[in-house]
């Protein structure tokens, strides 16, 4: 029993590797399972301005900053790229801006969530049409590692909120997971 | 004993690769604006008067029709006769609202974009030219209906038949 255990142990290791490989020797598999242990990318996100959206500045690369300048009901922004949408008691202020997700191999894909990390009650933030709340929600099962994609953010803000509180700062934090 | 510590080992190192197989990573964006206040205004019917063209935007037009001392006039158009002149009259409602704002009122006054030596224009018996403008009013209430105002014209009875038109501008400012 003492010699057998290690060897209990070992081939319980390749089993992973031998997920999927039906029909593959165990020597095969065992050496897919090296690659695939090397080409499991370590991935990261960071933020990117695109032509049509609002200026984002990446501060570092998983910090972005995106400044959607003035903006009123009746006046509508005043930075190019950001749009405002009038409602009957609110407006939605909208920009376009761009996420990269990478990996080292520069190929794969990657589930994307999105969080805030307060919640205020005068805005609702909107990214591609998914409210986010302080419980991650998935904005996309499938990203593209290494391509740049577009994504709309959105805020809706009350008009009865008077101006002298609607200083608006939020944070988001996006998590790729990879698929 | 032997044989749960394998058993457990064994667990761990399978689940070591499917952890594996889910990197994530996160990024932080932080968004910043600044809402302004903001006011508008815009014109709308009033039940008692002619219906604006344009009717629900800023820039709505007044029709009185065909206007006489003594003729049949357009519904909701009303009038007096005097000695010299006469006077057409209609309601209308000017409508201000406020958005993302803390004042509790605002001021309102008119002007006449261009000048008139022959006729008198007047809202709500407040003259109107296009020398000045004049104070409709120091603490207009937001919102809708809004308040009515009654265009008044007033034409001299001597002058000759033909067309008159003009230009009113409002302005709204937040108090």
């Amino acid at each position: 029993m003492k010699r057998s255990a290690p060897c209990v142990i070992l081939l319980f290791s390749l089993v992973p590797a031998l997920w999927g490989q039906a029909g593959s020797s165990a020597e095969k598999s065992g050496t897919r399972a090296v690659r695939a242990k090397e080409t499991v990318p370590a991935i990261w996100v960071n933020f990117v301005p695109i032509p049509s959206g609002a200026p984002v500045r990446s501060a570092k690369g998983d910090l972005g900053t995106l400044d959607l300048g003035r903006i009123s009901y009746m006046g509508g922004a005043t930075t190019e790229g950001v749009t405002v949408t009038r409602k009957k008691k609110s407006f939605v202020v909208s920009t376009l801006f761009g996420l990269r997700v990478g990996s080292e191999s520069g190929t794969g894909t990657a589930k994307l969530v999105g969080m805030v990390t307060e919640v205020n009650a005068n805005n609702r933030i909107s990214v591609d049409g998914v409210r986010l709340t302080l419980v991650p929600q998935v904005i996309q099962m499938v990203m593209p590692c290494g391509a740049v994609t577009s994504h709309r953010l959105e805020i809706e803000l009350p008009t009865d909120a008077p101006d002298i509180a609607a200083q608006v700062a939020q944070s988001i934090t996006f998590q790729v997971v990879a698929n | 004993m032997k044989k749960a510590l394998v058993t457990i080992f064994a667990v761990v190192v399978l689940m070591m690769p499917v952890l594996a197989m889910g990197q994530t990573a996160s990024g932080t964006l932080a968004v910043t604006a600044t809402v302004q206040s903001s006011i508008s205004m815009l014109f709308n019917s009033n039940a008692g008067g002619v219906a604006l063209g344009n009717a629900g935007t800023n820039a709505a037009t007044l029709n009185f029709g065909n206007i006489s001392a003594y003729g049949t006039l357009a519904a909701g158009v009303s009038r007096t006769v005097g000695a010299a002149n006469f006077t057409v009259s209609t309601p209308f409602n000017v409508v201000v609202q406020q958005a993302n704002g803390s004042s509790a009122n605002y001021s309102l006054t008119a002007t006449l974009a261009n000048p008139d030596a022959l006729n008198t224009w007047a809202l709500s018996g407040t003259a109107v030219s296009n020398a000045a403008p004049s104070p409709l009013t120091a603490a207009g209430a937001y919102g809708n209906p809004g308040t009515a105002y009654t265009l008044q014209l007033t034409v001299p009875v001597a002058s000759a038949a033909g067309a008159i038109s003009n230009t009113i501008n409002f302005a709204a400012t937040a108090n």
